[in-house]
């Protein structure tokens, strides 16, 4: 961080302002522009590739696209896409031409998740067998929270893959069944109360289309922890 | 041999369409812990064709976004484990998506080695020897594998130009 800038200063920024600030101090956008020296194993004209100067293990590759972007939210869809095909041909030059018997492609978006640099990066990483790079511990999760979790994940994971509330599109056939048949037995009372139900049954479908609005993470936030480093 | 992917032998589905499958991982490291895998049966992600990286790994992006919303994530991890030295547990490609949170007890943190110029310009100039040969677009032996795999001809396949087949040996070694 510039020392001319305070504390202060950071927190009166605009977004615009925090990563034009990010960009201009990237050791990694000079990298790429090679003012700063590296070994590059591969370009073209939307990714660098270098060797990690701390590698985790021989042949630790750093893939960088060459437009800055914090993290991968920030992204067009092209761009991702390309950065893990190169991924894959990378992970193949690996096994290749270096001892390895696998490779851990890993990207961290954040801080927290690991990342160090606010220039998001994909790192491909060389294995061997007992290399005890990277450990996954399972943990117990209680089953009602699964279930509950897992109910939650089915509901939006239609709309959030396919960009369409299938669900919703859906549900008007399932539920006003539904509605009619709990209905039934008041329908002989009186005729007014028939109404009801019906009105019900139509606005249902709308609010659950209403009800999942999709909003972008805090990336200003998760910028703001980069700069305080 | 049968996958328990392409058995749908696998518990936690939450999610499937004609080329992915989407699924609470069955074994977790964190709540929200996520994996998607192709539809079609591939070992590792050598042998996944252009579109479909493209389809999975921007799905993953949208999974990994909804993290950070809908679990309160403050950052996410995006990992393949590509054969049994990097802890792959099934024969079906798939990519991990983890939400993190402050003290949530996961260490993916390696430790750096140092490497002295000397070491990184020796394995710059090894790999450059395949990295030169990268064309993306067009089709590569990979693809060439995959093809002969889906005939069911895999044992065919010869190690060419003397050279070890390192694919078929990775093949050998996931599960």
């Amino acid at each position: 961080m510039p020392e001319n800038i305070t504390q202060e200063d950071l927190e009166n920024m605009s977004p615009e302002e925090i990563i034009e600030l990010q960009k201009k101090n990237c050791i990694f956008c000079k990298i790429i522009k090679n003012e700063i020296p590296s070994k590059k194993v591969y370009e073209d004209d939307y990714v660098s590739v270098i060797l990690d100067i701390n590698p985790a293990s021989e042949g630790h590759l750093l893939i960088l696209p060459k437009e800055h972007f914090m993290i991968m939210p920030n992204m067009p869809e092209e761009l991702i896409g390309h950065m893990f095909i190169v991924a894959r041909e990378l992970s193949q030059a690996v096994l290749k031409t270096l001892d390895a018997e696998g490779t851990t492609i890993f990207a961290a978006n954040g801080q927290i998740a690991g990342q160090k640099a606010p220039h998001f990066m994909i790192h491909v990483i060389p294995r061997k067998e007992n290399d005890e790079l990277f450990e996954f511990k399972e943990i117990k999760i209680p089953g009602e929270k699964l279930d509950k979790l897992q109910k939650m994940m089915k509901q939006i994971m239609p709309r959030l893959v396919t960009g369409r509330d299938i669900m919703a599109e859906e549900k008007p056939e399932n539920e006003i069944p539904e509605y009619e048949a709990k209905e039934e037995p008041e329908q002989p009372k009186t005729e007014p109360k028939q109404e009801q139900p019906k009105e019900k049954s139509e606005q249902k479908p709308k609010e659950k289309i209403k009800h999942t609005p999709k909003e972008t993470p805090d990336l200003d936030k998760i910028s703001r922890l980069f700069l305080n480093k | 041999m049968t996958c328990r992917i392409c058995e749908k032998d696998y518990s936690g589905i939450i999610y499937e369409d004609d080329d992915i499958i989407i699924s609470l991982a069955e074994k977790p490291v964190a709540l929200g812990h996520l994996k998607i895998f192709p539809k079609k049966h591939y070992t590792i992600m050598e042998q996944v064709p252009d579109d479909e990286i493209k389809t999975l790994f921007n799905t993953a992006n949208k999974i990994s976004t909804l993290l950070f919303e809908s679990l309160q994530a403050h950052g996410t991890n995006i990992i393949v484990r590509n054969g049994i030295p990097a802890g792959q547990e099934l024969s079906h490609f798939s990519i991990d998506i983890i939400p993190r949170r402050q003290s949530d007890n996961i260490n993916f943190e390696w430790k750096p080695k140092r490497a002295s110029p000397e070491q990184l310009e020796a394995v710059k100039k090894k790999l450059s020897e395949t990295t030169s040969d990268i064309s993306i677009g067009k089709s590569t032996e990979t693809r060439e594998i995959v093809s002969k795999k889906e005939d069911n001809k895999q044992e065919t396949i010869k190690e060419q130009n003397g050279e070890k087949n390192y694919l078929i040996e990775a093949l050998k070694r996931t599960p």
